[in-house]
């Protein structure tokens, strides 16, 4: 979707055409990801999706401070934030976003699961700033969620 | 009292203890029992000594005094025999028969040796009093047990007959005693009437008991019949009990299940509904966000219904099951709470089906208890697996789920499958024991064993396979 020129005006990648990175998305369900994936593309940003949180780490790359994802030979991407499920195959949603969180203190984490908030206590403390959203839930309430104040985007009118 | 010819009455009273106990006999066909056949083989054994005492001067003696006396002392042993069968207290036969052959040495050394003939006649009559003194007795206490007024007349008629003997024995004391019964005068008149009596109210009463027990014995298997019906339907509603315990505990994941096709399905509406704002989709782009949401749409329905069908009241049905199909459908059903738990469930495909006879819900309700009893056991272990196999020989289906636990403890081995034992901190302890009960109704077997290495618990369930009809 890279391609089609964004009907959305970028805020802060400026009037370029080139979504300013990435969000990285892992859940281990493929249909909600790919779902999450396509609400990004039409909100002018890019989009990784990832099934499992080792398959996200594998590609990240601190570059300046700054979180990247590089994919094969391709220009690394910037990464804005990541919306993560709690409840993954190996590394917890949790225990991803306190790497995340390590890595840059600023980046913008979501996590959403489907566990109900008294199944949640097994998976230890939230990091500070980070919501858990309840699936499902209303992309509206996710993008508040995770762009609380300056959104890399402006939203639709 | 109006004097008659008591050899006449004897006849006739005879006759009537040939014909009361052969019509009683008829009356009771479909109620006969040992006991019916008893009281009626002495009644007309006791009818033809009547005969015989009646025919007295006309036969050789030895056949009145000594075979029809016999004859009567054998049919009254007969007949306690059957009251005492009612009461479930019958003497061992042997000793009757000696007690008989002994009153019969008494009797001939008396008759033949002393040539004592009164004391023959007193003995004879003393013996025959406690006989019948017994019967009476006897159906008395039946009569008091079981509130049968049938048999407490038999109890009465017979004390009358005890009556008339006691007089009889009395004046056989007497100067007047003649041991020729037939020409005594009052005292054999007495006894006569009162054993024509018996002939009647007798066998009467014998039929009026006898229905009465019928009867009681029809409504105790009703009654048994009845309890078999509720405890069948108790136990099924126990086990739809478990299934619905085994859901609730499962709700949990099975909600987290469901929560994932709704927010594949929110999120490609809300998606495509913002294109569609937008005007950034084109026709091609809808469809593929409709396709979506309807793929997941199935799928969430799917989970419900496989929830409602493991719910479902169900009455028993019989039907044809491929077994890896029901594995297939439990592991579904378990699946989000082996993810949860970080269990690997493994299913080594089989190529051939297995085919038993039963219920399909009952069937998944052992793997699911089985299954769900191993991810549990798996909380704290390292490694974390379940392997389900299932295959048919020698017609049988052998279905094994091996877990990689710590297995179970020497009294869960030998306790599991009992009502109410649990391992569990709020475990119920029904979940094996309804599975058990499963498997039996299935003519199979539910067995727990240890792996010999490694520890893990083994359950099998072994079931009788269905064969398969091979295609023309």
């Amino acid at each position: 979707m890279n391609q089609t020129p964004p009907i959305l005006t970028p805020t802060a990648a400026s009037a370029a055409a080139k979504p300013p990175g990435v969000v990285a998305i892992v859940d281990d369900d493929p249909q909600i990801a790919g779902a999450l994936g396509m609400w990004l593309e039409l909100q002018g940003l890019g989009a990784t999706c990832h099934l499992s949180a080792e398959s996200l780490l594998d590609l990240l790359r601190l570059q300046d401070g700054q979180l990247t994802i590089q994919f094969g030979g391709a220009h690394p991407e910037v990464v804005l934030g990541a919306v993560l499920d709690l409840n993954l195959p190996g590394k917890s949603g949790v225990e991803l976003a306190r790497m995340l969180r390590a890595l840059t203190p600023d980046l913008p984490i979501t996590l959403i699961t489907a566990l109900g908030v008294e199944q949640r206590g097994g998976y230890g403390k939230l990091p500070s700033g980070v919501q858990c959203l309840k699936k499902p839930f209303d992309l509206d309430a996710l993008e508040l969620a995770l762009f609380p104040l300056a959104a890399p985007y402006s939203v639709l009118p | 009292m109006i004097a008659f010819d008591v050899r006449t009455a004897f006849l006739i009273l005879g006759l009537l203890y040939v014909l009361l106990p052969t019509i009683t006999w008829v009356v009771l066909a479909g109620r006969r029992t040992l006991q019916v056949g008893l009281w009626c083989g002495g009644g007309l054994l006791l009818g033809c000594a009547a005969i015989l005492v009646g025919l007295r001067d006309s036969i050789p003696e030895w056949i009145t005094i000594v075979l029809a006396s016999t004859m009567i002392r054998v049919s009254l042993l007969i007949r306690i025999q059957s009251l005492r069968l009612e009461l479930d207290k019958p003497w061992p036969w042997r000793w009757l028969a000696l007690a008989e052959i002994a009153t019969l040495l008494i009797f001939l050394s008396l008759q033949y040796g002393l040539h004592n003939f009164v004391l023959r006649a007193q003995f004879n009559s003393a013996v025959m009093t406690g006989l019948l003194l017994h019967l009476a007795l006897l159906a008395w206490r039946i009569g008091r047990d079981e509130q049968s007024s049938s048999a407490k007349w038999i109890a009465r008629i017979y004390g009358l007959v005890v009556v008339a003997l006691l007089f009889r024995l009395y004046s056989l004391f007497g100067e007047t005693g003649n041991t020729n019964f037939l020409q005594e005068g009052l005292s054999a008149q007495l006894l006569t009437l009162s054993l024509v009596l018996s002939a009647i109210v007798g066998h009467f009463g014998y039929v009026g008991l006898a229905l009465d027990r019928a009867l009681r014995r029809e409504l105790l298997a009703v009654a048994e019949r009845a309890r078999d019906e509720e405890s069948r339907r108790l136990g099924s509603q126990i086990a739809q009990l478990d299934r619905q315990r085994s859901l609730g505990e499962l709700s949990a994941s099975l909600g987290h299940e469901l929560n994932q096709p709704l927010t594949a399905i929110l999120t490609n509406a809300q998606v495509a509904k913002r294109g569609l704002q937008a005007g950034r989709f084109d026709a091609g782009q809808l469809g593929e966000f409709l396709d979506k949401i309807i793929h997941n749409t199935q799928r969430a329905s799917q989970i419900i219904e496989r929830i409602r069908g493991f719910i479902r009241p169900s009455v028993t049905r019989q039907e044809q099951v491929n077994l890896q199909l029901v594995v297939a459908e439990v592991a579904e059903l378990v699946a989000a709470e082996a993810h949860k738990r970080q269990v690997t469930l493994s299913l080594p495909a089989q190529p051939e089906p297995v085919l038993v006879m039963g219920d399909l819900i009952q069937l998944s309700q052992i793997i699911l208890n089985v299954v769900r009893n191993a991810l549990e056991a798996l909380t704290a272990m390292p490694r974390r697996e379940i392997c389900i196999t299932c295959h048919g020989e020698d017609g049988r289906a052998r279905l094994r789920i091996c877990d990689s636990g710590p297995g179970l403890t020497p009294e869960a081995l030998t306790q599991a499958g009992k009502p109410f034992f649990t391992t569990k901190p709020n475990g119920l302890g029904m979940g094996v024991s309804i599975s058990k009960a499963i498997a039996a109704q299935h003519g199979g077997t539910l067995t727990l064993a240890n792996a010999r290495e490694g520890g893990g618990a083994i359950a099998e369930l072994n079931l009788p396979t269905l064969q398969r009809e091979e295609p023309l």
